[in-house]
């Protein structure tokens, strides 16, 4: 009698369940790869620029006076979105932690 | 050979390796039904919900594929996942739950998805644990030993669920035979 109420009755079959599915790997798959281009970027950038500093003629030596100036804004401008990316990654890792 | 006609280690495998989404989309789709009606039955008909908890299901799935260590079924595996978010969700949203005394009009049912919508509605007279063991039960078909793999719940916790609902649901069946 249980058995009859109880088993499933219907096939839920539906495309736009899977599309969304899809889609939401495609947006995740995105999210990631900009992260690591950004981040790749930011670790580019900073070996550059410490490659450089080391250097006697290097072009850093140029720009240092105005860059001493805002250095520390933008050490920690990177450091934020350094954090931030990185939060953005370990959030997304996380939810998958089930 | 077909994707479709392929078998879930198969599928797996491919998921992993391949780049396009071919295969794991077959596993969706072999599957979508089960996720999607087990989790309608764990809140008791919230469609809404069960759905969005199933496409979390199966994006978790995917993510942790390369996990799946093939030891148990995907069937399994699967609905390990959907349970445990149901179990996070419920942490945070109240549970549809009736009392012994609120009533339920049970009539035959017309029609598949009326017989759907009784079942789901006599899941809002169980707790939580008594609707996973006893929907994996009686509508996945289920054997102890795999719904004990599925939910970590012990054996005799297990049986003792399956059978405390059974009562539960007797009762209210009778009681809605004697009203009718």
């Amino acid at each position: 009698m249980l058995e009859k109420f109880l088993k499933y009755h219907q096939e839920l079959i539906s495309q736009d369940f899977v599309d969304g599915i899809l889609k939401r790997i495609e947006k995740a798959y995105q999210t990631r790869l900009l992260i690591l281009g950004i981040m790749s970027f930011i670790g580019v950038a900073m070996a550059v620029f410490a490659v450089n500093s080391l250097m006697d003629n290097s072009w850093v030596l140029s720009i240092k006076p105005y860059l001493l100036e805002s250095k520390n804004i933008v050490y920690l401008a990177l450091l934020v979105l350094a954090l931030f990316l990185t939060n953005l990654f370990v959030s997304d890792n996380h939810n998958q932690t089930i | 050979m077909q994707l479709s006609q392929r078998s879930d280690q198969e599928l797996v495998a491919l998921a992993i390796s391949s780049s396009d989404h071919k295969a794991f989309t077959s596993i969706v789709e072999r599957y979508q039904s089960l996720i999607r009606q087990f989790l309608r039955r764990l809140t008791a008909g919230d469609t809404a919900q069960a759905d969005d908890l199933a496409q979390d299901t199966f994006f978790m799935a995917y993510q942790k594929l390369h996990t799946f260590k093939g030891t148990g079924s995907l069937k399994s595996w699967l609905h390990t996942i959907a349970y445990r978010l149901f179990l996070k969700h419920i942490q945070k949203h109240q549970m549809v739950e009736l009392g012994e005394n609120d009533p339920i009009l049970i009539s035959e049912p017309q029609s598949a998805l009326e017989a759907d919508l009784l079942a789901e509605k006599m899941m809002q007279r169980l707790s939580a644990d008594e609707r996973v063991v006893m929907t994996l039960f009686m509508a996945a078909e289920m054997s102890h030993s795999q719904i004990v793999e599925v939910t970590d719940i012990p054996l005799g916790t297990v049986k003792s669920h399956i059978q405390r609902a059974k009562v539960k649901l007797q009762q209210l069946v009778e009681k809605s035979q004697l009203v009718a």
